[in-house]
């Protein structure tokens, strides 16, 4: 067993451990760091393939500016302890529940692994950096980039610069939506 | 030009309708001179229209374009379409006469009749004009469509005025009788007209008529329409087995009687049957089953007559009877006598009716003759024209009734399928209606018992008021169309002389073979030529012997038993002898018809809704809306308004998708 | 530095799984935003995976998309949370049956 592995198996068991730890804890605030902890865990498991840039963006919005949301609204309401028993309405409900999401994720996995055993090599390659030829347009010489951010800013804001844009927009939209929601007074929402 | 005219003379009782219905729904009685202006206007008009045409046009010499023309197209699908026309020939214009003269006198009549009516007058002119425009369609139209449309629209006036009283249940249900005896007849007819359609392929007369002298078709086939045809005769000609409502419409007022139910609509059959002569004559055995159903109604209900004691029975039998006759002669192939009688009897009739009408006027609405008597002397003009109707009905020589029927007569006696049968038969109802008309008139008129003095006695016993004494004047309005009436039943035979007398064909039944001809030599004289025989003159004479023979024994009879013996009918529980018993009581038919059908049809009725209805369908339909509750409610339980539901069912959606991925990969 | 992808594909679908019997189960909306947020995440992995492997930049262009509507999703969501609160003191599932009217 070589070192990726070792790290992956490990990153895998910090991922899985914490998105359980997500879901069936009963506080809330405990939720939410075991969602910190899944989120770190996810960044180091993209930098472990190669999509280092987006380890750190993921660390940066994720557990940046999404958790510190998370965690200031379950600040702002008193959220009580929830009985374990009690967090599926009924136990029964949730092990039928279990039982259909099981089902589903073999489905999944039958899907996607069909889908894999039609391709040839099944290996992901992290030290394989990107490449892309670009075209300097005051020159009008070809340049060849390589490395993550390069081309992934290349790639952003040529060919995907109008939906980049929009996404400003969704944001913007987004943020007012947000503060209509919660500035208001009851009056409006009933 | 004529075209207009037609037109408007089709139209003009609706107008009438129309204007005086408008009046009637007011609740202020309408101003009656204004109202029998409207109602007169709506019937002397084209009456006056038909007189204008029929001596400005050669009405024998039309050419098939001058016959028939087309307002307008009335309903048009695929290959089959109708026409609203109007067709005017020979037998149309006769009817038309026939329709407008005499309603145009009662008319008349009917504003001295109903004059004492306030409040319904102008209802009673509405109808009346009502009934008028539908009989003018049924004779006028240019095929089998209009004629059933105004075939139901007199059915239509006939049930309004019979139930004119509504006030009064026996009124109402008399009314609905005839709706539903019509109905029965009136399914044959569609039924007839539905097969002819079928071999034709046209409902125009023209078309029919061109078909029936280009083809010849087989007997038999013509003999299921032909009887088919005829039930729808029946139910509105009263004839047996349907006749059950005519002497139940009696409940309308008396003018109605002596209009619908005497003189026209009741003709409707006969001249249904002229209409379609080609049919009729094509199929000897529906027409010997015609002539045989015919002459059994006549001698029926003449002996039914016998024995009533209401003034309007008797007569309305009387009608039926004589309706009996049309259709013997119809079905013997005599079109033309057929056609005459039905003429002859339309004045007679309607003066008979009419007169009865001015007695039971003139003594406050009663109708029953056991107590009227002696009243010659208070109602002479009315008694003098009374007696020309009687004359007249029964065959006396001289006046139209004895033209008519001889005609009948013989023809019926030349009949090969039993022609002395059916002049047997024929014979013994002139018999018996001799007997019972001059019994009407001894009765009335002329017996010792005192009606009038009778009626103020009874009037003093009950009501004790003095406003009801004596008999009421006879308005002139009353009178003047009974005078024209009697003067019609006295020369309206002269257009018919018998062969013995002239040596050639009778004029109307010249007129009726050329009329009817519908292809080079196929009249109905020619076409029934090999159902006959041909009498000798002797014959002839002995036949119209023993007609005139029979009307004076049965007049002999009436005077001897009425006059002579001053017999009186018995009172209503009275233990009578049986045969006179059967007769009073109408031959008991109508019990036998309650037995018979209208028990079943309670029966089935009360199956249809206590078990079929109530346990069947009913508890089938809650049994279907307790299922469709329940499903409700199971799905409702899916609605929880918990939004980790709703999350569930997507999520599920989701996985029934991926299965339907997995089927579609392995 | 090589790892399989079909174990990369597992924990993706076990992932999923796992955000997926959170938002069924839980009564917490916070936690059932959480969950979701863990099921996205779970489509993320699985988008640069491909990715990687196919050397093919789109996919972690699509992540940053993915990233963006995340964010606004928290923020909205998040809000609706506050203001479900300020209406009925409770952000329990079981107590928000406005969906049943």
């Amino acid at each position: 067993m070589n070192i990726p592995e070792i790290l992956f198996y490990s990153f895998t068991f910090i991922l899985v451990g914490s998105a359980f730890g997500v879901v069936f804890h009963r506080n809330p605030v405990k939720s939410a760091m075991f969602l910190v902890l899944f989120f770190v865990g996810l960044a180091a498991m993209y930098a472990l393939i190669g999509a280092e840039f987006m380890a750190t963006l993921q660390v940066l919005v994720y557990v940046g500016a999404i958790m510190v949301l998370f965690l200031f609204v379950i600040m702002l309401i008193s959220v009580r302890e929830e009985a374990l028993l009690n967090m599926g309405g009924n136990a029964g409900r949730t092990v039928i529940i279990a039982v259909l999401v099981l089902a589903f994720s073999l489905q999944f996995w039958v899907l996607l692994g069909g889908f894999m055993k039609s391709q040839g090599e099944h290996v992901v390659n992290g030290a394989a950096p990107y490449s892309t030829e670009v075209m300097n347009y005051t020159t009008g010489e070809k340049l060849l980039i390589k490395g993550n951010a390069e081309v992934i800013s290349y790639t952003l804001f040529e060919k995907y610069l109008l939906p980049f844009e929009l996404i400003s927009l969704v944001l913007l939209v987004a943020v007012l939506g947000g503060i209509l929601l919660t500035k208001h007074k009851r009056e409006t929402l009933q | 030009m004529e075209k207009t005219l037609i037109t408007l003379a089709m139209w003009l009782p609706l107008a009438g309708f129309v204007l005086n219905g408008l009046l009637s729904l007011r609740s202020k009685p309408a101003n009656q001179s204004l109202v029998s202006g409207i109602g007169i206007a709506g019937v002397l008009a084209p009456f006056a229209i038909f007189a204008y045409l029929t001596f400005n046009l050669d009405i024998l010499h039309l050419t098939e374009e001058m016959k028939e023309f087309v307002l307008f197209s009335w309903m048009s699908t695929g290959t089959f379409s109708i026409d609203f026309g109007y067709r005017l020939d020979g037998l149309t214009i006769f009817m038309a006469w026939i329709v407008t003269g005499i309603g145009f006198l009662i008319h008349v009549y009917s504003i001295g009749y109903m004059y004492a009516e306030k409040k319904d007058f102008s209802r009673f002119f509405a109808y009346l004009n009502l009934f008028i425009f539908a009989m003018l369609h049924l004779v006028m139209g240019n095929n089998l469509v209009i004629l059933f449309l105004g075939w139901e629209g007199v059915g239509l006036a006939s049930y309004l005025l019979i139930g004119f009283d509504v006030h009064k249940d026996s009124a109402a249900d008399a009314g609905k009788k005839a709706f539903i005896a019509n109905r029965i007849g009136d399914a044959g007819f569609l039924i007839g007209m539905f097969l002819l359609y079928q071999l034709t392929g046209t409902l125009q007369y023209s078309g029919i008529l061109e078909f029936f002298s280009v083809h010849s078709v087989a007997a038999d086939l013509l003999n299921v329409i032909a009887v088919f045809l005829f039930i729808g005769a029946v139910g509105k000609s009263a004839q047996i087995p349907l006749y059950v409502w005519l002497p139940d419409a009696m409940a309308g007022p008396t003018p109605v009687s002596a209009l619908i139910h005497a003189a026209t609509m009741v003709t409707a059959g006969v001249f249904m049957i002229a209409r379609l002569s080609p049919v009729f004559l094509g199929a000897p055995e529906a027409s010997t089953m015609i002539a045989y159903i015919g002459a059994s109604t006549a001698l029926f209900s003449a002996l039914i007559a016998l024995t009533q004691t209401d003034i309007k029975k008797v007569l309305a039998y009387s009608t039926v009877s004589q309706l009996g006759y049309m259709f013997m002669a119809m079905g013997v192939g005599a079109y033309g006598a057929g056609m005459f009688h039905l003429m002859t009897h339309a004045f007679f009739k309607a003066l008979l009716f009419l007169s009865s009408g001015a007695v039971i006027i003139a003594l406050h609405h009663e109708q029953d003759m056991r107590r009227m008597g002696g009243l010659f002397k208070h109602l002479k003009l009315i008694a003098v024209l009374f007696w020309i109707g009687a004359i007249a009905i029964s065959g006396v020589p001289g006046l139209s009734g004895f033209f008519s029927k001889d005609m009948i007569l013989e023809q019926a006696y030349t009949f090969k399928n039993g022609g002395p049968v059916l002049f047997g038969m024929g014979l013994l109802t002139a018999l018996l209606t001799s007997f019972y008309v001059f019994r009407l008139i001894f009765l009335t008129f002329h017996t010792r018992h005192d009606g009038v003095a009778d009626m103020e006695h009874h009037h003093d016993d009950h009501h004790g008021h003095g406003d009801h004494h004596g008999v009421l004047p006879v308005s002139w309005n009353m009178k003047a169309p009974l005078v024209v009436l009697a003067l019609l039943s006295i020369g309206g035979g002269y257009v018919g002389l018998p062969h013995l007398f002239t040596h050639e064909t009778p004029a109307i039944v010249s007129y009726f073979d050329k009329v009817l001809e519908y292809s080079e030599g196929k009249s109905p004289s020619e076409a029934s030529h090999a159902w006959k025989n041909h009498p000798t003159e002797s014959e002839e004479q002995v036949l119209m012997g023993v007609s005139i023979l029979v009307a004076v024994i049965g007049f002999l009879i009436a005077f001897l038993m009425y006059q002579k013996g001053n017999a009186r009918p018995l009172p209503d529980g009275a233990a009578r002898p049986f045969y006179q018993a059967w007769s009073y009581n109408k031959f008991y038919v109508d019990e036998l018809y309650e037995f018979l059908i209208l028990r079943p049809m309670k029966k089935l009725a009360e199956f249809a809704y206590k078990i079929v209805d109530v346990k069947i369908i009913d508890n089938t339909l809650d049994a279907i809306a307790a299922a469709l509750v329940a499903i409700g409610n199971f799905f409702r339980s899916f609605q929880s308004g918990v939004i980790g539901d709703y999350a569930l069912y997507i999520f599920l959606g989701m996985s029934f998708l991926g299965m339907i991925l997995i089927g579609g990969v392995i | 530095m090589e790892i399989e992808i079909i174990r990369i594909i597992f924990l993706t679908v076990v992932l999923f799984s796992i955000g997926i019997l959170g938002v069924l189960t839980r009564r917490n909306i916070i936690v059932m935003i959480m969950s979701v947020e863990i099921m996205l995440n779970s489509v993320n992995l699985l988008f640069i995976a491909f990715s990687r492997y196919f050397q093919d930049l789109n996919g972690e262009v699509m992540v940053l998309f993915v990233m963006a509507i995340a964010a606004a999703e928290a923020a909205v969501g998040l809000a609706i949370v506050i203001a479900l609160h300020r209406n009925y003191h409770s952000i329990d599932t079981m107590d928000i049956k406005a969906l049943k009217e």
